[in-house]
């Protein structure tokens, strides 16, 4: 049992846009368990495992599979109707397809998610133009995704979102060490996108007890707008800088801007670490109240619409075991803190990685 | 034979990459190999052409100083100044300079190794050379040379082979203490257009000077280096830079522009909307600088792994899942995945 916030809607299309190779494809296989933990009561084991096959020089085909194992009374749990502690498990596969037709590369993607309250199809294309010695790359790209949206133990609610995504990429090597890239992605979601599991309290005060309670309800439609630019830098020490800025605006009135900065450090020929931090802030959703008197048109009481800021800070090892062979070991650790969510003040968890990796 | 001196080597190598470790290879006939099976190159030689995403030799020989360079001579001389005569063959000879590694077992020539007991190190060296067109693809004809010279087929003991599939030349066999090597070039046909020689090499250190590791490709240098080769009597090729003046490099603010992005962060509400015209703005000059063309030899660092920008495709997926999960926005980065993800 789940809260369906929108965040479902898969963005495939920026995935096969977004990043333009400056290598060539190859084939792979990769395997990777990670470990979400945090103080509200929620940890999520997830195991991947992918693989990616050259069928031929220009073709390329991929499969991957994602489980998410959760388990969780989190506030958001513990204010619904029924508090309980739940245990759910997601199940995602997915297929994609690259073909290079010269200067040109197109991309195709499927990606099918299930889990005891939600469905989802994700159908995705892209094309891919490389101009002036490759030094330059435009990608365009779209995804739809269809989720139904259930409520568990009740086979009669059944609502529809549909997710269209529209990206347009823009890669430019600017010197031997610098590459920038330019990202616009258009997401506009229509739909069910409130929780069928959480109510809204209407009080006098966030102190008050409840007058009675009223389902939440959001807007039927969002449109999303996000702006990316980001650079990667070349440094002394066979060592790169990564950074990026992104900008999001969307119809509910919410505002986010992103940072993200990423070093990686040749430790040894064989041993590579990768130190990085992710700022983000957002203020909150239009029709967002930490409590609400009466009852109004949208209501909500979804910690992820409320005015927030977090920070991740983490390290990852990534380690040569041979020519073939590459291991991983990822430790992460975020905070987040709520401005105006009386029931939540702040979040603090880990995320803890392992994977192997095996590249022809 | 007329020699001229055309392009001595200024590109300074300095690469330490973190690609996975490989073996040197030491005879020229490994280049043909299997990989996994025979430690050898499949078939591939890093001259640092455009179909090789610029690689190199310093893919593998790694922490390379970058003192040594390359000469590429040619007779008929006029290759260089008059352009190739299509059908017409040419004898070449790729020259290794300032080398330096080994440098003392070079008079040892092939009386270098020996027993545990009384083992020398050996000076060995190599290189690869490639000649493509302007789409990048492999035209003429490769051989070694022969008793006569280019006429006829290989002299026992040539110093060059050509790979199998005829796109590239590398050194053949052992050959200690050897720093030039011949080749024969037969021009392509009329209408190719201007063509480019890839070359590379390495100056070896024979391993650590040990018996049991006579080749690793620890402490050798490399070079590698590209001569633009035009076609005789053809027109000269339309511009392919899209407008924008080639040569030289980008400005070095351009990184500057970027990185100062960061800063904008800290300025709240009112300045959001600035930051992001302004980190348009950025990126726009920055890219504008581009038009300097990176050549395909001088993209060894963008190839690599880190330099990407999605490193780790299944781990960006895993954390945005987690991400958007707990935030109000989306989009920008990537496939979250599907499903839901909310608690």
């Amino acid at each position: 049992m789940r809260g369906p916030v929108l965040a479902a809607a898969a963005a495939l299309a920026a995935a096969l846009v977004a990043s333009p190779a400056l290598a060539a494809a190859q084939t792979a296989f990769s395997s990777k368990v990670q470990i979400y933990v945090d103080d509200d009561h929620t940890s999520v084991i997830s195991p991947t495992v992918s693989a990616a096959v050259d069928v031929d020089p220009d073709t390329n085909v991929s499969a991957g599979y994602v489980a998410d194992v959760v388990t969780s009374a989190s506030i958001d749990i513990v204010t619904q109707a029924s508090p309980t502690t739940i245990h759910d498990t997601r199940h995602q596969a997915s297929l994609g397809l690259s073909r290079i037709l010269g200067d040109w590369t197109g991309r195709f993607g499927y990606v099918y998610s299930a889990e005891n309250d939600y469905g989802s199809h994700v159908l995705a294309g892209g094309v891919e133009r490389r101009m002036f010695d490759k030094d330059t790359t435009f990608s365009l790209g779209y995804a739809l995704a269809l989720n139904t949206v259930g409520r568990a133990d009740d086979h009669n609610f059944a609502r529809d979102l549909t997710v269209n995504d529209v990206s347009a990429t823009w890669t430019q090597i600017v010197t031997p060490r610098l590459a920038t890239q330019l990202t616009y992605q258009l997401g506009i979601a229509s739909g069910y996108q409130a929780s069928p599991y959480r109510y809204v309290p209407v009080r006098l005060s966030v102190d008050a007890d409840p007058m009675y309670w009223v389902p939440e309800t959001d807007p039927d439609s969002r449109t999303r707008h996000a702006l990316v630019i980001g650079a990667n830098w070349f440094i002394p020490s066979d060592s790169a800088v990564q950074a990026d800025y992104r900008y999001y605006r969307d119809t509910w009135g919410i505002v986010s801007h992103t940072i993200g900065t990423r070093l990686f450090i040749n430790l040894t020929p064989k041993l590579e670490l990768r130190l990085r931090n992710r700022f983000y802030t957002q203020n909150g959703a239009s029709f967002y109240q930490a409590s609400y008197p009466t009852t109004g048109l949208y209501m909500t009481i979804d910690r992820e619409l409320s005015p927030l800021w977090s920070d991740t800070l983490g390290g990852k090892l990534m380690i040569a075991l041979s020519k073939r062979f590459e291991g991983e070991l990822k430790v992460d650790g975020f905070y987040y803190k709520y401005a105006d969510f009386p029931s939540l003040r702040s979040r603090l968890g880990a995320n803890l990685g392992v994977g192997v990796s095996m590249t022809y | 034979m007329n020699r001229v001196v055309v392009a001595v080597a200024t590109l300074l190598g300095g690469l330490t990459l973190a690609a996975p470790r490989a073996h040197a290879f030491p005879t020229g006939d490994q280049f043909d190999m299997d990989p996994l099976e025979e430690d050898g190159a499949g078939g591939v030689a890093f001259t640092g052409a455009p179909r090789w995403a610029g690689h190199t030799c310093a893919v593998c020989h790694t922490g390379a100083p970058g003192r040594i360079g390359l000469i590429l001579q040619a007779d008929p001389v006029d290759l260089f100044d008059g352009g190739y005569a299509p059908g017409s063959v040419y004898r070449l000879r790729v020259v290794l300079t300032n080398q330096w590694a080994a440098r003392s077992a070079a008079a040892l020539g092939d009386d270098c190794g020996g027993d545990p007991g009384s083992y020398q190190r050996c000076d060995s060296n190599g290189y690869a050379i490639e000649i493509d067109d302007r789409s990048g693809r492999p035209v003429g004809q490769l051989a070694p040379m022969g008793n006569g010279g280019c006429n006829g087929g290989a002299a026992p003991g040539a110093d060059t082979r050509v790979l199998a599939d005829g796109s590239a030349a590398t050194h053949s066999g052992i050959h200690h203490g050897q720093t030039a090597w011949d080749l024969c070039w037969t021009a392509p046909a009329a209408g190719t257009g201007p063509v480019t020689a890839f070359l590379a090499a390495v100056d070896g250190n024979g391993g650590d000077g040990t018996v049991d590791n006579p080749g690793d490709q620890t402490g050798d240098d490399v070079f590698a280096g590209a001569v633009p080769l035009l076609e005789r009597g053809a027109p000269p090729p339309p511009g392919d830079q899209g407008g924008c003046s080639a040569g030289g490099s980008a400005a070095p603010w351009a990184p500057l522009a970027l990185v100062g992005l960061l800063g904008l962060r800290r300025r709240r509400r009112r300045a959001g909307r600035r930051a992001v015209a302004l980190a348009v703005v950025a990126i726009v000059a920055a890219s504008a600088t581009g038009c300097a063309t990176v050549k395909p030899y001088e993209k060894e660092y963008l190839s690599k792994r880190k330099m990407t920008f999605a490193p780790d495709a299944s781990e960006d997926e895993l954390d945005l899942h987690m991400q958007e999960a707990r935030e109000g926005s989306s989009g920008g980065y990537g496939s979250a995945g599907g499903g839901c993800g909310c608690n």
